[in-house]
């Protein structure tokens, strides 16, 4: 423990540290000097202990962890994220409509999945106001991303806010791998038009940069009744990286992105005045810019440090609802290893502002129209290899405060046992909190307004106008999560991998919603209000697991086969006001089980030809039966550089449900995503 | 404000840790292994003798300071090396080593062929860098860097490995 008591002396007297500044740089530690006298023979026996540079091999971290690297990206046969997202195990992911995804793991899943991290190069995506992902304004060009990191799970201390079931951390590619020019363009019947064009280049002799312009267009699809559904999705998006790798072991990296999107919806309308409903179609436009610097420096061959800083505005404009966010987000992470390499310490600084400013309108209100959102957080993580076994023990926990739910405990105790290089056996017990959101807090949203009045008739109000009104709750807490989680893996021989995970988490104080007493409102008009609560009476957990396996049968043919599970088991304690209305089973739209089998097969040197089976339990919540569906890829090199890809989508039925409304979100009908298929031409060249 | 935080943690971090690691992180060791390789692998007589021994590193460098570290201390053959860095195929020039990093199969096969039937001396870690023609791969076992020789390709280029390479190489 001496050494955690040093870190602590470290971060609080780091400040009276500064007259030893001379001596830390002076010391030029060069272990390299020894290691290149050694012969080949020595070189070979010298252990790895340090991949600090890099994240941990997977095969070796205790948490549920998937990785989509970018061979699995190129061969997905997927035009955007969402749907890359399907091939990994545990998250369940459901079209709502041609601009709308919902994406979740561990049994909670929405169009405002709010217990999921994404994170795109370390820019959290999460929607503070909606705590939720709008999945159409992330639109990353495929070909810019390195790698895809899902952690199912609440993932350990380093990992940002709200990571309760989840993170999704998309990696692009740094500006040096992305040198040179790419053009790719995908038409499609059902399927969306997507044109791309990128330019890497280098500004000096380690300064990269790569810029690119993106152009999708969706179509509208069907209802389950056949009618045009008015979702069509169009999205313009440009950015630019740029990556400077000095010689010293500093790295500076500069990202801006840019968008435009255009989701067309249709919903029901409440209006202050009769005939109260009416159905409009418009759209939602969605823009904004992010600007986000990151420093890292290698210290040596155990410590770096990362300091990363960002901002980011957006705005929202509908008929019904405008809203502009801006946030800033500033992260500080060190890492170092103990003189022994037995312990290696990760401990970090975090703050975000968010400030936000709506536009109010008789049926969406949020009070007050401006408010600004500020988190604290800090972390500290000891990762110990316990002498003489094949232990590792990870002790970690956050620290944090936000104005919504003041000061938060996030511990988490991992440990992993890997009894040979092909085998491990792991463990994690730990507690997370899902903050509020300013819907929680602050919302007044009225879901319905009509002539029907609930007081029997003759009753001098019956003849108000009816009103019902979501009503937020400024003393809403943050939901918490206790999760125990188990895990094995193992290279059962060199061309076959199991990995099993299981889950049992524990909810207290989920957000559920109740009756208020009526209430007579006279501005701007006389009614009769049935206020609905927003509150934290649901309660209860969700068990389940995933299980998957890799078979590489020969080297051109590769099999990966999945199967997830969450079963919940939710309920509502104590409403204060009145009654429940709400089924605590029914809140979230996940499966309770679902798989994938995937096939990835090399044919010569040219060709490829790739399929995928998925198969997802029904969701009674949102009214979905169960379906099979089958994509296929042809994918062939015609020349060097020259790519086709022959996509079919859903082949195996003209058309299924995968998502409905739920709760009050009207803003959709439940769509049949029907078979379709694109083609898919990609050039790459110098 | 930026350099006074980094100063006080360059400070702070001397005091914790003021003793060299007796760990090797995996670019450190990889990078004592590039050039350790050049002592095993005759160049043909007719290769360029530049008035250094160059070292390319295609694509991504994740080596960080080791290299150049290495390399600054270190004459290969007898005259100094040098580490150049290349961003895209076509402007990979004379180097006697050749580390390609990338992980995708595409660009991997398109920096081999920049330098197919060349005297270089390829070396990769990516799973099919010796099906595309790369003459050395690293591949981690456990805690441990062992490599693999594909002796063919690099005979077809002109190299000769020394038998005492291949004996330590992992697929002898």
């Amino acid at each position: 423990m001496l050494y955690r008591r040093r870190v602590m002396q470290l971060i609080v007297l780091s400040g009276l540290l500064l007259a030893s500044q001379g001596r830390g740089l002076a010391q030029a530690v060069d272990p390299a000097q020894t290691l290149q006298d050694l012969s080949l023979e020595d070189l070979v026996e010298v252990e790895v202990t340090s991949a600090s540079r890099k994240p941990e091999r997977p095969f070796e971290t205790a948490a549920a962890v998937f990785v989509l690297t970018t061979e699995d990206i190129r061969r997905s046969g997927a035009t955007n994220l969402p749907e890359l997202l399907r091939l990994v195990p545990g998250l369940h992911v459901s079209r709502i409509d041609s601009n709308k995804w919902s994406i979740g793991a561990r049994g909670f899943a929405g169009r405002y999945s709010n217990k999921l991290l994404v994170m795109i190069d370390g820019r959290s995506v999460y929607n503070p106001l909606f705590s939720g992902t709008f999945w159409n304004s992330v639109d990353v060009p495929l070909e810019d991303i390195q790698q895809v990191e899902v952690v199912r799970g609440s993932g350990a201390a380093v990992w940002g806010d709200n990571a309760v079931t989840g993170i999704i951390n998309v990696i692009t590619k740094k500006a040096h791998e992305t040198q040179g020019y790419l053009a790719a363009t995908t038409a499609g019947i059902e399927d969306p038009s997507v044109s791309t064009a990128r330019v890497g280049g280098r500004l000096g002799t380690r300064v990269f940069y790569r810029t690119f312009l993106r152009y999708r267009s969706q179509d509208e699809s069907r209802t389950l009744a056949g009618l045009p559904a008015a979702d069509e999705w169009h999205d313009f998006r440009g950015g630019f990286r740029l990556d400077w790798d000095r010689s010293d072991g500093t790295s500076v990296m500069f990202e801006g992105n840019a968008y435009d999107t255009r989701a067309d919806e249709r919903l029901g309308l409440i209006l202050p005045a009769p005939p109260y409903r009416t159905t409009w179609r418009g759209n939602l436009n969605d823009s904004g810019v992010s600007l986000l610097g990151r420093l890292a420096r290698n210290l040596g061959g155990n410590s770096d440090l990362k300091l990363q800083a960002y901002i980011d505005h957006s705005r929202t404009e509908a008929v019904y609802f405008a809203q502009d966010l801006n946030t800033t987000d500033i992260d500080f992470q060190h890492r170092f290893r103990s003189r022994t390499g037995r312990h290696e310490f990760v401990w970090g600084l975090g703050y975000r502002i968010s400030q936000d400013g709506v536009k109010n309108t008789f049926a969406m209100q949020l009070v007050p129209p401006s408010r600004s959102a500020q988190l604290s957080r800090s972390f500290i993580q000891d990762e110990i290899r316990l002498a003489d076994s094949n232990v590792r023990l990870t002790l970690g926990s956050k620290l944090g405060w936000s104005t919504y739910n003041g000061w938060d405990v996030q511990p988490n105790v991992r440990a992993i046992w890997t009894p040979s290089s092909s085998q491990a056996f792991w463990g994690a017990v730990s507690r997370s909190i899902r903050t509020s959101s300013r819907i929680d807090s602050d919302i007044r949203w009225t879901v319905d307004l009509s002539t029907t009045s609930p007081l029997p008739p003759g009753s001098p109000l019956a003849a108000l106008p009816f009103e019902q009104q979501v009503v937020g709750n400024p003393d809403f807490e943050a939901e918490v999560q206790k999760s125990v989680e188990l895990g094995y893996r193992r290279a059962v021989y060199k061309h076959f991998t199991i990995e099993a995970s299981l889950f049992y988490n524990a909810y207290s104080r989920l957000q559920a919603s109740e009756l208020a007493p009526l209430e007579l409102r006279t501005t701007p008009f006389p009614r009769l209000t049935q206020p609905i609560w927003i509150n934290n009476s649901r309660t209860g957990s969700v068990a389940g697991g995933e299980l998957q396996a890799t078979v590489h049968p020969r080297r051109w043919w590769r099999l990966h086969g999945a199967w997830s599970e969450a079963r919940r088991h939710l309920r509502i304690r104590h409403p204060f006001h009145g009654q429940s209305i709400q089924d605590p089973q029914a809140g979230d739209a996940s499966a309770g089980r679902w798989a994938t089998v995937q096939s990835r097969l090399d044919v010569g040197r040219r060709m490829e030809f790739d399929t995928a089976i998925r198969w997802s339990g029904g969701v009674s919540a949102v009214r979905v039966a169960s379906y099979t569906s089958l994509d296929a890829r042809f994918g062939f090199r015609l020349t060097q550089g020259l790519e086709l890809a022959l996509v079919g989508r859903d082949l195996l039925s003209p058309g299924h449900a995968e998502y409905g409304p739920m709760g009050f979100d009207g803003s959709f009908e439940t769509i049949t995503v029907r078979r379709g298929a694109h083609a898919t031409l990609t050039w790459k060249g110098f | 404000m930026k350099r006074v935080a980094v100063t006080i943690l360059l400070g702070g971090l001397s005091v914790l840790l003021d003793a060299q690691p007796r760990a090797a992180s995996e670019y450190e060791l990889k990078a004592a292994f590039l050039l350790n390789f050049s002592r095993f692998v005759e160049w043909p007589a007719d290769a360029k003798t530049h008035e250094s021994f160059v070292i390319g590193i295609a694509g991504n460098d994740p080596f960080g300071v080791w290299l150049e570290h290495m390399v600054s201390k270190q004459t290969i053959r007898g005259v100094k090396a040098d580490v150049r860095r290349f961003a895209s195929p076509k402007e990979i020039n004379d180097c006697h080593v050749l580390f390609v990093s990338s992980p995708d199969e595409e660009s991997t096969g398109l920096i081999l062929d920049a330098v197919r039937d060349r005297p270089v001396l390829t070396v990769g870690e990516s799973a099919r860098f010796r099906d595309l023609g790369g003459m050395i791969t690293f591949v981690n076992e456990g805690n441990r860097i062992r490599f693999d020789v594909n002796s063919e390709a690099a005979k077809r280029s002109g190299l000769t490995i020394s038998s005492k390479l291949l004996h330590l190489a992992r697929n002898k």
